[in-house]
């Protein structure tokens, strides 16, 4: 079924719709949120289904205005964000660059290297590279102005270059 | 070299198995949806409770008693209801003949 379909039944209370949307959508936001919390799956699922019941609460708020998937992002940011504070604030920050581990494994190596930039870094990498959101989406999402999120693109490329030692 | 970090970044985060996640959220969302109509029936239930104990039950009933017996012991009244039923016998009756 179309996915504007689904979300006016979801929003109407239909809970089979919103289990549906739930299924398409759940794999995207888990992989997000395992970016945002360096891998931590217990964590970044318990995120992931408090942002899936908070887009059930407010779906009848849902202008539609942009993609589902990006409101979906940009609550989980949130989410992640106050979780982060309260339970972790370490998955804010940059990790110390020495801890760097090597593997043969490219695409490892792409998370773990991924893992020492900040939180803000990580997730406009994600959004704009492997999410596909364009720059200004981004910045909707991450509730940021573009500029900041720019900056941060630029940061982590600078990190990522130097950490998965592929030059300029 | 940036094609290759570009070309890195851009690939698709990996795929996560779903593994009862769904339905344990949809569990969740209809679990809430009835806590949520239960809560509004007990907040309409006590918002009754506390209109039904504000209001003057005694003076209403008592009210509502001497209107009902004066009504009932008024002549002009009990002439107008034997009005209107005889008005009513005798239009049914006419119906009744012309049908």
């Amino acid at each position: 079924m179309e996915e504007a379909k689904l979300i006016a039944r979801a929003a109407a209370g239909d809970s089979a719709a919103f289990a549906l949307l739930v299924r398409q959508h759940q794999s995207a936001l888990r992989g997000f949120l395992r970016r945002l919390t360096r891998n931590d799956s217990a964590l970044a699922d318990d995120i992931a289904q408090e942002t899936f019941l908070e887009a059930w609460r407010k779906l009848p708020h849902f202008r539609g205005d942009g993609s589902f998937a990006g409101w979906l992002n940009r609550i989980a940011w949130s989410r992640f964000l106050m979780d982060a504070r309260k339970r972790k604030p370490e998955l804010l920050e940059d990790l110390p660059e020495q801890s760097v581990e090597t593997s043969p494994d490219t695409k490892l190596d792409l998370e773990r290297a991924m893992a020492k930039l900040s939180a803000g870094e990580r997730a406009a990498l994600t959004l704009c590279y492997a999410l596909g959101h364009s720059n200004e989406e981004a910045a909707a999402i991450l509730n940021m102005p573009l500029g900041t999120v720019k900056s941060h693109i630029l940061r982590g490329r600078e990190k990522l270059r130097a950490l998965l030692e592929l030059g300029t | 070299m940036t094609d290759d970090l570009d070309r890195l970044l851009s690939q698709p985060l990996p795929s996560v198995a779903d593994s009862g996640f769904s339905a344990a959220v949809a569990l969740r969302a209809r679990y809430e949806m009835e806590r949520h109509k239960m809560l509004d029936q007990l907040v309409l239930l006590l918002t009754g409770a506390v209109v039904l104990a504000a209001l003057p039950l005694t003076h209403l009933t008592a009210a509502i008693e001497t209107v009902t017996l004066r009504l009932g012991n008024s002549y002009p009244v009990a002439l107008a209801l034997a009005a209107l039923v005889l008005t009513t016998a005798f239009m049914r009756g006419v119906i009744d003949r012309v049908e």
